[in-house]
């Protein structure tokens, strides 16, 4: 193990500088940046991120001593070298940077923030209902828009609109890495192929940025030897090949996040009305240093949905005066990525494999499979969200209760694809299956590089 | 699989270019040889995106326009615009256009 880890501490001294770039941003950002960045700090702490990640990184390091967790703290001690023994960094001293060292939630941090980029739904939600009040169904008609099963719905009563930028758009420009989008990723079987040996391909696409957040590295000790794709300060990478098997992915774009209309105790404004009774609404207070003036005191309040996004959403309370709160799947469960991108890594055969993928709750992933022993497959990585029939997935919802998610599919009802007589598994962000847009709505791509890939695969060998 | 990973062609792409032709067939928008020629260009285009096609500007300027001026006037010139950044507006466009109708070279 001592090898591994001197591993994993020279791979840390290569990319240590990326990787605090990125960080830095998420801890200091409105200390060093000023007020400029100020929405988007009042909105990731209102979404709670930073909570999300402290849970996440107790629950694992009160878990068992487990070899992910070992080489969790081995990667987190070559960063902490890097930072304590390394060189201090131009950039660092320009901006006035204490050194800090890193923690396990700092860790947790950065795998959090790297998930938000890829939420569709806080920008396309808003947009769809502002249109459907202003427009209605026929205009959902007309431009064909069938990614969502029932478009009627009661009508809530809307305040006038005007139209506004969304906010997470605007976000958009501040962030420090790019939004990820247009991925593809197949696997062939042996009898496609001319070297008689399964193939596996995937591009992933992400916006231009630089530094960049992706690099490649080749690790190899005794026993274990693994090519991949890591992301700066994630020990564990989410693309790869051993000598076993590889796997890719792409963005699968399930609509995992939905946003409440919450209903108000006309006596009491801390209170919610749910299914039956009235819930009491969550607060914390959050204190903002800011670089250029003084310090921002925000109010985060939460209801049994999730964050009341309104508060930071201003396409929102031009909607309506009620709070609208937003349930996500992504928050509901707790951040597990480390073990299931380390299991990924080490499954020794399909189902093992298929095991890892299974934890994956979100953001939701299509994964490509292909082993040495001629096994390819195609899953989707996410727990679907099963909601009352009645509910359109990109409309603001109902909060009093009727529109309520009623749990989540089981991951055996996930469309996948194993060893398909085909000889080939595609994923291009497109509808994960023929009935995904009963089941399984999302912002999912249409169908046009899946198209073409299918056309090409269906030409020749490989 | 260099051939598969490096291919530029988007066949959906050109079906709905086809599909938009045909709706401008009989109306009388070939004002120009200029007009003539875009036409022809975009009728021959494959849906390949070569450095040096030209039929892909034709077709994404066309489309742009096409949604702009069938939308914009109703959703608002800034829900256009975040509209254009979701993946709600890259929907069914070819069956979109199969209903659209040409009003007097103003495609509605």
């Amino acid at each position: 193990m001592k090898i591994l880890k001197r591993i994993f501490w020279s791979l840390v001294l290569l990319i240590g500088g990326l990787l605090l770039f990125v960080s830095v941003f998420l801890f200091f950002q409105k200390e060093l940046f000023g007020s400029k960045t100020l929405d988007v700090d009042k909105f990731f702490r209102t979404l709670g991120i930073a909570q999300h990640a402290e849970k996440s990184a107790q629950i694992f390091m009160s878990g068992p001593d487990t070899q992910t967790k070992k080489d969790v703290l081995a990667y987190l001690e070559g960063v902490n070298q890097y930072i304590t023994r390394g060189r201090s960094r131009l950039e660092f001293m320009m901006l006035k940077i204490p050194k800090e060292t890193f923690t396990v939630k700092d860790l947790f941090l950065i795998v959090d923030y790297i998930s938000f980029n890829f939420q569709m739904g806080f920008k396309t939600d808003p947009l769809l209902t502002r249109m459907h009040d202003k427009l209605g169904d026929e205009y959902f008609k007309d431009i064909q828009y069938s990614h969502t099963r029932a478009l009627k719905r009661d009508s809530i009563q809307l305040i006038p609109t005007i139209s506004e930028l969304s906010i997470p758009v605007e976000l958009e420009k501040y962030l420090p890495v790019s939004i990820w989008s247009g991925s593809n990723s197949w696997a062939i079987s042996s009898s496609r192929s001319i070297s008689g040996k399964p193939l596996l391909s995937n591009d992933t696409h992400i916006g231009i940025q630089q530094p960049a957040v992706w690099y490649e590295a080749y690790l190899e000790c005794p026993g274990f030897r693994f090519y991949g794709n890591f992301l700066a300060g994630f020990p564990f990478a989410p693309i790869g090949h051993t000598e076993h098997h590889g796997w890719g992915l792409t963005m699968l774009e399930n609509d995992d996040i939905d946003f409440f209309k919450e209903k108000v105790s006309p006596d009491d404004t801390t209170l919610v009305y749910s299914k039956d009774h009235w819930d009491k609404i969550s607060f914390r207070l959050e204190t903002i240093k800011v670089k250029d003036s003084a310090d921002v005191k925000i109010n985060c309040r939460s209801t049994h949905h999730g964050p009341i996004c309104s508060d930071v959403m201003p396409e929102f309370q031009r909607m309506t005066n009620a709070p609208v709160s937003v349930c996500w799947t992504f928050l509901n469960f707790n951040n597990n990525l480390m073990d299931a991108t380390w299991k990924l890594a080490h499954a020794n055969n399909l189902p093992e494999f298929r095991e890892a993928v299974s934890m994956v709750a979100a953001p939701g992933l299509n994964i490509v499979y292909a082993d040495r022993f001629d096994n390819i497959a195609r899953y989707t990585a996410a727990k679907f969200v099963i909601r009352p029939d009645s509910v359109s997935a990109d409309m603001l919802l109902d909060g009093s209760g009727k529109d309520d998610w009623l749990g989540y599919y089981d991951f055996s009802v996930n469309p996948k694809e194993e060893n398909p007589e085909l000889g080939f598994v595609l994923s291009c962000n497109n509808p994960p299956s023929l009935d995904s847009m009963n089941l399984f709505p999302g912002y999912y791509v249409p169908e046009d590089r899946f198209a073409r890939l299918k056309h090409l695969m269906g030409e020749a060998e490989v | 699989m260099e051939h598969i990973v490096l291919d530029d062609t988007n066949i959906v792409a050109a079906d709905i270019a086809q599909t938009l032709l045909s709706k401008l067939n009989g109306v009388d928008i070939v004002k120009s040889q200029l007009h003539e020629r875009v036409y022809r260009i975009l009728q021959q285009w494959t849906g390949s995106h070569q450095v040096n096609n030209i039929g892909p500007t034709i077709y994404y300027k066309l489309l742009y326009y096409s949604l702009y001026n069938s939308m914009a006037d109703e959703i608002g010139e800034k829900d256009f615009e975040l509209f254009l950044k979701t993946h709600i507006q890259k929907g069914d466009a070819c069956q979109y256009f199969e209903t659209t109708v040409v009003y007097g070279g103003i495609i509605s």
